[in-house]
């Protein structure tokens, strides 16, 4: 009975033929001291392998210099993703059409400057209304308002035709205690609206820069938004901010998509020299998960969804990633 | 390009209709569109085979565009701009050779040529927006419509003024409130006189046109706050494959009135759902540009297909299959009942039988289409998917007959044959 793991009969294999991946858990003994024994040997083995393998590499790098071969990655969870279909190709005409004929179109023909109404619950709690207060800062040309107990469809068709180009709705779950937990972003006037878990906030005033803001409209850097999916949701987020940066503030709002999570991050840059870059991170901060987005304004009961998270069908491997 | 090239065409929002040829082992895809040249306005919103072998895709767009592809050619035939109502093309049919559109608004046509002879109906007498339209298998003139907050109501061409069945909504719940109706597809069954539809309230009905009952005789209740977007008649008469804006692809049976089967493998909304009437193939097109391919009977997914843009619509052939056996019924099949088609040039000049169907069949005086020669569109002729940009070249049009020359030689045979 070996301990976690799949019992084989027989001695270690020494030849390479098992799969490359699996660990030699072939030591199958009853007794467990000689069970340890055994298991400890190998470890030791496998240890000196690869010190020598190691050395080796090395040796070659020096002699050869230039000639060398790559440095071997380590492997990690991005490195080892499982390649998506619908990754975006840059030189795809079909993507490029579609991206000019759907909702954002506008946006990135210049054509509407973005206009954002930001709104939380109906009691929002002293930790939401400063975080708003915040996002208000953060995305230009914002405005928060009180929801006023009105719904969602509602909100999303009055702002649509008084020329609101976006909607944000902070979403916290009092319960539980904790501040926001949830971010509805619906763009207008019938654009998609995306459903995300808000979490891991930290606040500007916590990290007492609040005063160091300016009121520059921002740069925006997306990252690792590879797939069509993430692609559509990159472009949704980027909408949220003006088209036009005013590099002289330099301030850069970065969007960074690992592992399907959004990390939201608010920094102002000073180049020192050609090489070298400082950064001094203002707030806020956060994290984000896309839960769902869905074709049109916001409509969980008759409308259509373009992407749902469906936890027990999509994510049975852990190298698969959406975004 | 050879007839049986591609088996499942599809309709994409961007306004692309792609060809898709499945085989057991691989899966090529085709563009028939200058990629170059897209336009919101040419979305694709309903597609329908063009004639019973076939060989022409009806495209519908919105706005109110109708366009027929021809498959053997390889090019799109003919473009024309209707305006009857407004919003897009929501269904095609044909009938008798004149095309049916349904617009959003609720009027449904039957266009022929004749202004006079021109058939218009008024399906949306109640209600926000008509969501479908579907034509009966057994009567080309029947049609049913579906809408939001319009609820089935069946349509005879011959008789426009009322409908022939229009169904009434269930009892009110246990709250005393109404219950509210949106119709987002429809499908007739095998018998063509029961009548499935599904709601985007998460119910799939089925009524008995001919029973007198204008109630549905079984309402399924699919899943909970699924919003059931499309619906589909299977091989097997009492199992209906539907598809919800969830992504949710389940088998119902009417019989049994619940589900039977959920499909695994969409991850957006389910726009169209196609099923092979025969086989046991369905092929679904969803918002996460995917096209997949089950087998329901062994419950699999045998294709998934990325195809980059938004879909919404999508059509199967009759000869689709992946076994080669049964490609081979099917072109045998073929060889026999095929009648000589009408566009082809030579073998009509030979054969007086086909003359005759020209004529009898055809909407049009022959006068008539020679005029229409010029006003004809030119054709895009599209091979693959890099394209350079589409120039309009000399439309090659199907040889139409010349009924004096015609006449003549028909004489001549016929003393011929006599002597």
């Amino acid at each position: 009975m070996a301990p976690r793991s799949k019992p084989k009969p027989g001695e270690p294999s020494s030849s390479d033929a098992a799969a490359p991946l699996l660990p030699e858990r072939c030591i199958d003994h009853k007794n467990k001291n000689i069970r340890k024994e055994k298991w400890r040997e190998l470890r030791l083995q496998k240890n000196k392998e690869k010190r020598e393998a190691r050395k080796k590499r090395q040796k070659v790098r020096e002699e050869l210099g230039k000639d060398a071969p790559p440095v071997l990655q380590p492997h990690t969870i991005e490195t080892l993703r499982i390649p998506d279909v619908t990754t975006v190709q840059p030189d795809d005409l079909e993507t490029q059409q579609a991206d000019r004929l759907d909702e954002f179109g506008g946006y990135f023909g210049r054509e509407a400057a973005p206009r954002v109404l930001l709104t939380a619950g109906d009691f929002p709690s002293p930790k939401t209304r400063d975080f708003m207060k915040e996002l208000a800062l953060v995305i230009p040309n914002t405005e928060v308002r009180l929801r006023n107990f009105s719904s969602v469809k509602k909100t999303a068709r009055v702002a649509a035709a008084k020329g609101y180009t976006d909607l944000i709705f902070i979403n916290e779950d009092k319960s539980k205690k904790v501040m926001a937990n949830g971010l509805l972003h619906v763009h207008l006037p019938d654009g998609p609206s995306a459903l995300y878990r808000l979490s891991n906030v930290k606040l500007s005033a916590e990290m007492r820069r609040i005063k160091e803001f300016t009121h520059h409209r921002p740069e925006v850097v997306l990252n690792n938004f590879t797939t069509m999916l993430g692609h559509r949701v990159g472009r949704m987020l980027a909408s949220l901010f003006h088209f036009d940066p005013e590099f002289k503030g330099r301030r850069v709002m970065t969007l960074h998509n690992q592992r399907d999570y959004i990390f939201f991050r608010h920094h102002r840059y000073e180049f020192k020299n050609e090489k070298k870059c400082a950064l001094r991170e203002l707030g806020p901060r956060f994290t984000l998960k896309l839960r769902s987005l869905q074709k049109g304004t916001f409509d969980s009961k008759t409308g259509e969804y373009e992407w749902i998270r469906k936890r027990h069908e999509m994510e049975d491997s852990r190298r698969k990633f959406h975004l | 390009m050879p007839r049986h090239c591609h088996n499942v065409y599809v309709g994409a929002e961007t306004g692309v209709l792609k060809g898709i040829n499945v085989t057991e082992g691989e899966v090529q895809t085709s563009n028939f569109h200058n990629l170059t040249a897209l336009e919101r306005e040419n979305e694709i919103c309903s597609m329908c085979w063009g004639d019973d072998e076939q060989r022409q895709v009806l495209l519908g767009l919105r706005s109110q565009q109708v366009k027929v592809y021809d498959t053997v050619q390889g090019t799109f035939t003919m473009s024309r701009q209707l305006s009857s109502g407004s919003g897009p093309v929501i269904g095609l049919a044909k009938h008798q050779g004149a095309v049916i559109t349904a617009v959003e608004s609720g009027i449904v046509t039957l266009w022929r040529y004749a202004e006079s002879e021109r058939v218009s109906v008024n399906a949306l007498t109640t209600g926000e927006k008509l969501c479908r339209m579907r034509q009966s298998p057994a009567d080309s003139a029947v049609l049913a419509t579906g809408g939001q907050e319009n609820d089935l109501q069946l349509w005879d061409l011959a008789r426009p003024e009322h409908p022939v069945f229009r169904a009434k909504n269930v009892r009110p719940d246990m709250l005393d409130l109404r219950v509210p109706v949106w119709v987002s597809d429809i499908t007739f069954l095998e018998d063509a006189r029961r009548v499935a539809t599904c709601h985007r309230h998460s119910v799939v009905r089925l009524y008995d046109t001919a029973s007198g009952q204008r109630r549905p005789v079984m309402s399924v209740t699919v899943g909970e706050d699924e919003p059931l977007t499309c619906l589909s008649r299977t091989h097997r008469d009492h199992q209906v494959l539907v598809g919800s804006g969830r992504g949710r692809l389940e088998l119902c049976d009417i019989r049994m009135g619940r589900t039977v089967l959920a499909l695994k493998g969409v991850a957006g909304g389910v726009r169209e759902v196609y099923c092979h009437p025969e086989r046991s193939y369905a092929a679904s097109v969803s918002l996460d540009r995917f096209l997949l391919l089950h087998d329901l009977d062994t419950k699999k997914l045998l294709h998934k297909v990325y195809l980059k843009s938004r879909l919404n619509c999508v059509l199967m052939r009759r000869n689709f299959s992946l076994n080669p056996e049964d490609a081979e019924e099917d072109e045998v099949e073929d060889a026999a009942v095929q009648p000589a088609p009408a566009s082809t040039g030579p073998e009509l000049e030979d054969e007086e039988d086909d003359l005759q169907i020209v004529e009898e069949f055809l909407d049009v005086p022959p006068e008539e289409t020679k005029k229409k020669k010029k006003r004809k569109l030119p054709k895009l002729k599209i091979s693959g998917e890099d394209v350079a940009d589409a120039s309009p070249k000399k439309p090659k049009l199907p040889k139409l007959v010349d009924m004096s020359k015609k006449k003549k030689k028909k004489k001549v045979k016929a003393g011929e044959s006599k002597g």
